[in-house]
């Protein structure tokens, strides 16, 4: 990292998303909505960071893993801190998420996800977490997620069920 | 007492209230020791997010000096995982004490992560059923112990204060020996700590360094009083900072589910999702 980079990476690093004065914080919320211990929340929170710098500091699109896409999409619904604190404020530059427009275009991200896994080692000088950087194969098949009232429904994996 | 110089102060608690004993006090007694013991560290940062913004004080836990020479017990490590992978990586306060709820399986759960130290194998009943539903009975051994460590920590209780203000020495001694368990003295003036003498510590700690070469117990919590600021400042003395730590502990069983949102400003009005990121230039 250059000098102006170790800067903006620790003006990132240092940004709290978290409200303290808040008892259900966006951590708390993340790691209910995905159903995360607290401790996986943090870290992936960690690793978007990272995520949103190297986006900064690269010239050359990136796709980040579905569980740091998460913890971004959690962020843009908190605007205030999005937008305001953390674009306008600390980095003073928007960053806008792009959704896939459809199946065409996996090839593309797929590369595009290598690209960002060789980038990441290339910066932080250590591999991604695998547990937050899955494999590109697990990245762009295990995406299927549906909102699940668990009020009014039990969820049982499928292993689980191939074994009974 | 030699045996206090071996057990953590939750094996201590564990002795003494074993089948009472709640899970949260052995939490907190844990947590408190790793911060003597400087494996972890309370840092505090005041940010402000804008100029035009008032600042917030925001309350860190981080690794300590001693995080890399501690090997943490299985009741210890609930706290000392997170910051395995990430060298720099600072987790509020809240949050910290949250992952150790979670991750202590609730009161059966860390009672047997304690007890698996095995340094309470010699007090304890086992049988199946015991170590089946995770039950702690004290055998005979175990209750003439706890008598014993019960009555040296009244004994200790009641002469400690008056023992750092006219003998330093031996009050230190006493300190060092019973380790994080001065957690569990019930009239140990926190302030009167600070007046500990550097050089006595010195000598302390070239007298251990000399019986041994292990980087151990005795040295990580010398460690604290030769640099005690963890009662300072805000956690101005042990109770309130424990009250502090009891608050948080309590805050995670009447959380508030939040699933609602406010609108403010510009507004919104739904959200109608999106299908997955396809990344971002």
């Amino acid at each position: 990292m250059t000098e102006e980079q170790i800067v903006l990476w620790n003006k990132i690093r240092n940004f709290e998303i978290d409200d303290p004065t808040s008892s259900f914080t966006f951590t708390d919320r993340l790691a209910r909505e995905n159903n995360w211990t607290i401790e996986y929340a943090i870290k992936a929170v960690f690793e978007y960071k990272k995520f949103l710098f190297l986006i900064l500091i690269a010239d050359f699109p990136l796709t980040p893993s579905d569980q740091i896409d998460q913890v971004w999409h959690l962020h843009l619904l908190y605007t205030q801190s999005y937008w305001i604190d953390f674009c306008k404020n600390t980095i003073q530059k928007d960053i806008h998420h792009g959704p896939t427009k459809g199946a065409e275009q996996k090839p593309l991200f797929k590369d595009q996800y290598l690209k960002t896994l060789e980038f990441y080692e290339s910066v932080f000088k250590k591999k991604p977490p695998k547990h937050i950087w899955v494999d590109v194969e697990t990245r762009f098949k295990e995406i299927h997620f549906t909102r699940v009232n668990r009020h009014k429904n039990w969820i049982f994996p499928k292993l689980l069920l191939k074994c009974s | 007492m030699r045996l206090l110089s071996i057990l953590t102060p939750a094996e201590t608690e564990l002795i003494l209230e074993n089948r009472t004993a709640s899970f949260k006090d052995l939490m907190k007694l844990t947590f408190m020791d790793l911060l003597l013991k400087k494996v972890i560290k309370i840092v505090e940062v005041e940010k402000q997010s804008h100029p035009r913004n008032d600042s917030r004080v925001y309350t860190y836990i981080e690794k300590g000096k001693n995080f890399a020479n501690c090997k943490p017990n299985p009741h210890e490590s609930i706290y000392t995982t997170p910051f395995e992978e990430e060298d720099d990586i600072q987790i509020l306060f809240h949050h910290f004490v949250k992952i150790g709820y979670e991750a202590t399986g609730k009161s059966i759960g860390y009672k047997k992560k304690v007890k698996k130290t095995g340094n309470l194998d010699a007090f304890l009943k086992s049988s199946f059923f015991l170590n089946l539903f995770g039950m702690i009975r004290l055998n005979k051994q175990g209750e003439k112990t706890k008598k014993e460590i019960s009555n040296y920590l009244k004994e200790v209780d009641s002469k400690i204060n008056h023992l750092l203000e006219n003998d330093k020495e031996k009050a230190l001694e006493i300190l060092l020996t019973i380790g994080g368990n001065i957690f569990l003295l019930k009239n140990l003036n926190f302030e009167l700590l600070k007046n500990i003498d550097k050089q006595l510590l010195a000598q302390k700690r070239s007298e251990s360094n000399s019986e041994s070469d292990d980087y151990g117990y005795w040295n990580l919590h010398m460690d604290f009083y030769e640099h005690n600021d963890l009662f300072s400042d805000d956690f101005d003395n042990g109770t309130s900072f424990q009250s502090y730590l009891d608050d948080t502990l309590d805050s995670f069983d009447t959380q508030f589910d939040a699933s609602g949102c406010s609108v403010f400003d510009s507004g919104c009005s739904s959200c109608s999702g999106c299908g997955g990121c396809g990344g971002c230039s």
